[in-house]
């Protein structure tokens, strides 16, 4: 992969630092992967790659690029932690995975930033906001480890298509809300990062903070050390793109990149984050980009859990950005309740029981019972997956077709649901 | 556990830092703890509840105390840190343990940073060295990050009141070792000494749980100094596992006021040792070897699993020849014969697999049969230690129904001193 034609663009209130991303050993297109933000921090854009090689280096691994050319100068901490970031991750998955080489126009450290300025990733979601709130219950003004900023980076997750960019633009009045209030300055970032390698799994599982981290350097002029909230806790830490022992290796001689928070369980996050009502009413967990009028879609599993963590705090009525203020157990049955996410639901059960909410717990427990199935069923364990190993080998799937045109798919009753949410708006 | 009674003595030769440790719910003996250094670094060390927490976070944790009670304030990003690390342990042994609650009597505050500083820990190691030589060929001398100090830890690796001649020997060599280094490089090496191994005298727990916390704590005494302290990874990717020094325990165990960077824990020891390999003061005043007493003046001993390991390294490399460390500029099929597999057996094959096929690729085609005939070795040991061998079923059969009589005749025959029913 080559990265060339480093360059830095102004148009009216926007500056952008873009390169021209060339694959050599994989015949898909190029692009020109860029950065952009407001003018006002135009003088942060840096001129070095770090940006662009942060960005393209796993996604250039995961597709068996065997080098990262890099026309212009980069950080060599930089330059050997993506490698290690690279072999870390074929350590964790394995082959095809190969070694990945950086060469660089010329290694050069960054000098030191004076003073010191902390940045935190900024969403409206649960981790980053807890992460906030800690902060600013552990540093006093002042402190170099307060957050000054908060980056909200956009194009990480999803391609700038119009309904993303519609829930992009509604969300930033939220974020510049909360952040007031906890007098933070956001710093928005855009980027078309995902497009290099859009692969939703490759992106949960290896790249998801590569692509933030290479939004934090692109403004690598500003900051001393940016934070990651963790979404994971220690007694459930997976393998996943953003991971404590990831993260840092993203860091150059002027950018520390920290993972922080797994000493707190997502629940106990939400519970803390209860005493701060500004972000309670703007809680913003969901990554469908629903379209107007709320900014959580309300069906998804990650908002129907944080609803019903809500719930058993009391606390849902207080939301703003979901359609609904009640969660009924037709919500919960369609859900898949995995493995990453069955401790999360399990944690809910004793509130719920106590707030005297059996039928959500029956439909809780439901759905877990119904997860291991179905993870079973992924898995193809059991006599029922070897039966269909068997049937995509010697029938090519055809047995498991028959039996899909009986099977009824379970949904959720939409005129209930429909009720509910007329009632919110 | 209490920690109190922090304070700073300075003399006209040494300067000491200590504080009184108390166990509450554990009926431990109390212990002075101390950092020590000379009066030309005097400066350098002072009585930080931090590094006091630190030491006595993982004993406390292991030996069931309810609360760690410290003199003075903390920093709230340690705390969060050790909490993390004790949940970490909790996830990886089991449960079966409790999280220690952290009480700093003047609560708990933000540590300011002094002015950036860089420094590591060394030892003389492949891996340390590594580190070192990394730093320097890639930061200028007055960038924040390049080290200027290197520390010494004196006693953190023997828990004895008074060490043994090999101990004693061990660290001499050592000194002399970093003295040379530091001379060649423009670090200033402190040496602090320490009764910190006091506090638990495991080996084994301290390996297996709390080596870098230890370390830690050294770097957050000399947070006055140092803003930074970085030391080299003994583990790779290939063997990495929940270990006393790890990236996921090591990174908790910063504060405001110092960072701790386990540094290269991606990179094999091979890797690095082909690095070094072309660096004269590394090659000259490397020091591997944990024998001892040795004679001659010499580094390292030549013959441990160690120091063999080590050349076969450097012969890889290519420069066995002038690593004048080492006592001898060669390697036999027969010395590998002879080698005990050393004392961490199960690392051993994950240590000399990726030995091989180098060995093949420079002809040395007897070397890496000798290596496979070593692992396997090693693996045999393996399986007798955790009684997974023929053996092994029958000395669990033995203990579990006949109460050891097997075993006890089997030492008669054999002229060994019997042992105690019970053990």
């Amino acid at each position: 992969m080559k990265i060339s034609n480093l360059r830095l663009e102004r148009k009216g209130s926007i500056a952008r630092v873009l390169a021209r991303v060339t694959w050599e050993d994989n015949p898909r297109p190029g692009l020109d992967l860029f950065f952009e933000t407001d003018s006002r921090f135009a003088e942060d854009l840096p001129a070095g790659g770090e940006s662009f090689l942060t960005a393209c280096a796993l996604p250039a691994m995961y597709q068996g690029e065997r080098r990262i050319s890099l026309e212009g100068e980069v950080c060599p901490r930089l330059a050997a932690g993506v490698t290690a970031a690279a072999d870390l991750l074929r350590a964790w998955y394995g082959p095809p995975r190969g070694r990945i080489a950086v060469e660089a126009a010329r290694l050069r450290t960054l000098p030191p930033l004076k003073p010191e300025r902390t940045a935190v990733f900024l969403t409206a979601g649960i981790d980053s906001l807890h992460l906030i709130q800690t902060n600013r219950k552990q540093y006093f003004p002042g402190h170099p480890d307060r957050f000054a900023d908060g980056v909200a980076v956009f194009g990480h997750l999803s391609s700038s298509d119009t309904s993303a960019e519609d829930w992009n633009n509604r969300l930033q009045p939220v974020l510049r809300e909360v952040s007031s209030e906890a007098q933070l300055e956001v710093v928005p970032i855009r980027t078309n990062v995902w497009e290099i390698e859009p692969d939703t799994r490759f992106i949960a599982d290896e790249s998801l903070s590569s692509a933030l981290v290479s939004a934090a350097h692109a403004l690598g002029r500003r900051w001393t050390n940016v934070s990651i909230a963790s979404g994971r806790d220690a007694a459930r830490l997976e393998l996943r793109g953003t991971h404590p022992i990831l993260d840092p290796l993203l860091s150059s001689s002027g950018l520390e990149v920290r993972h922080v928070g797994i000493r707190f369980q997502r629940f106990e996050r939400l519970d803390t984050l209860a005493s701060w009502p500004k972000a309670i009413e703007h809680l913003v967990v969901c990554l469908d980009f629903p379209p107007p009028p709320f900014l959580n879609c309300g069906a998804c599993e990650k908002c129907v859990r944080t609803m019903t963590s809500l719930l058993a705090l009391g606390r849902l009525s207080e939301t703003r950005h979901f359609p609904f203020t009640e969660v009924v157990p037709e919500m919960i049955r369609p859900l898949f309740i995995g493995p990453l996410v069955e401790d999360y639901w399990r944690d809910l059960l004793p509130l719920l029981a106590r707030e005297g909410r059996r039928d959500l717990v029956k439909a809780i427990e439901e759905g877990i019972v119904e997860g291991r199935r179905a993870q079973r069923w992924l898995q193809d364990a059991g006599w029922k997956g070897w039966l269909r190993r068997a049937d995509r080998r010697l029938f090519r799937g055809q047995i498991r077709k028959i039996r899909s045109q009986w099977a009824s798919p379970r949904s959720v009753d939409p005129d209930r649901l429909d009720s509910l949410m007329r009632a919110r708006v | 556990l209490i920690v109190s009674g922090l304070a700073k003595h300075s003399g006209p030769v040494r300067t000491r830092v200590s504080a009184l440790v108390t166990w509450e719910d554990s009926a431990r003996p109390p212990v002075q703890l101390f950092f020590e250094t000379d009066s030309e670094h005097a400066d350098s060390l002072n009585p930080e509840p931090n590094a006091f927490l630190l030491a006595g976070i993982l004993p406390a944790f292991r030996h069931g105390e309810r609360r760690l009670r410290v003199d003075g304030e903390i920093c709230p990003r340690l705390i969060e840190g050790l909490e993390t690390v004790m949940r970490l342990h909790i996830a990886w042994r089991g449960p079966g343990r409790r999280p220690v609650e952290i009480e700093p009597t003047g609560g708990r505050r933000a540590s300011l940073r002094a002015p950036a500083r860089s420094g590591m820990f060394l030892t003389g190691g492949v891996d340390s060295l590594h580190t070192l030589w990394w730093n320097r060929n890639h930061y200028a001398h007055d960038h924040p990050a390049a080290f200027r100090d290197a520390l010494y830890i004196e006693g953190v690796s023997f828990p004895e009141e008074t060490p043994s001649p090999r101990n004693r020997d061990v660290t001499r060599r050592q000194i002399q070792a970093l003295a040379a280094i530091g001379a060649g490089t423009g670090l200033t090496v402190i040496t602090f000494q320490t009764n910190i191994r006091r506090l638990e005298l495991d080996n084994t727990f301290v390996a297996e749980e709390a080596m870098s916390s230890l370390l830690a704590s050294a770097a957050h005494a000399a947070a006055r100094r140092l803003t930074s302290v970085s030391f080299g990874a003994g583990l790779d990717l290939a063997t990495l596992r929940p270990w006393g020094t790890h990236p996921l325990l090591d990174l908790n165990y910063c504060s405001s006021a110092v960072e701790l960077h386990q540094e290269d824990w991606t990179l094999d020891r091979l890797t690095k040792i082909r690095r070094i390999a072309g660096w004269k003061t590394a090659l000259t005043h490397m020091m591997v070897c944990f024998e001892g007493p040795l004679e001659n003046g010499t580094y390292n001993c030549g013959s441990c699993e160690k120091c063999v390991r080590t050349m076969m390294g450097l012969l890889i490399a290519g420069r066995l020849d002038l690593a004048g460390a080492f006592p001898r500029r060669e390697i036999t099929v027969e010395s590998l014969e002879r080698l005990d597999p050393g004392y961490h057996v199960d690392f051993l094959p994950y240590f000399w697999r990726p030995l091989i096929e180098p060995l093949n690729a420079i002809g040395r085609k007897d070397l890496a049969a000798a290596v496979r005939r070593l692992i396997a070795r090693a693996q045999r040991r393996q399986r007798w230690l955790e009684e997974r061998d023929w053996k092994g079923k029958v000395r669990r059969f033995d203990r579990a129904h006949l109460g050891g009589i097997l075993l006890r005749a089997s030492r008669r025959a054999r002229g060994l001193s019997p042992i105690a029913r019970e053990s």
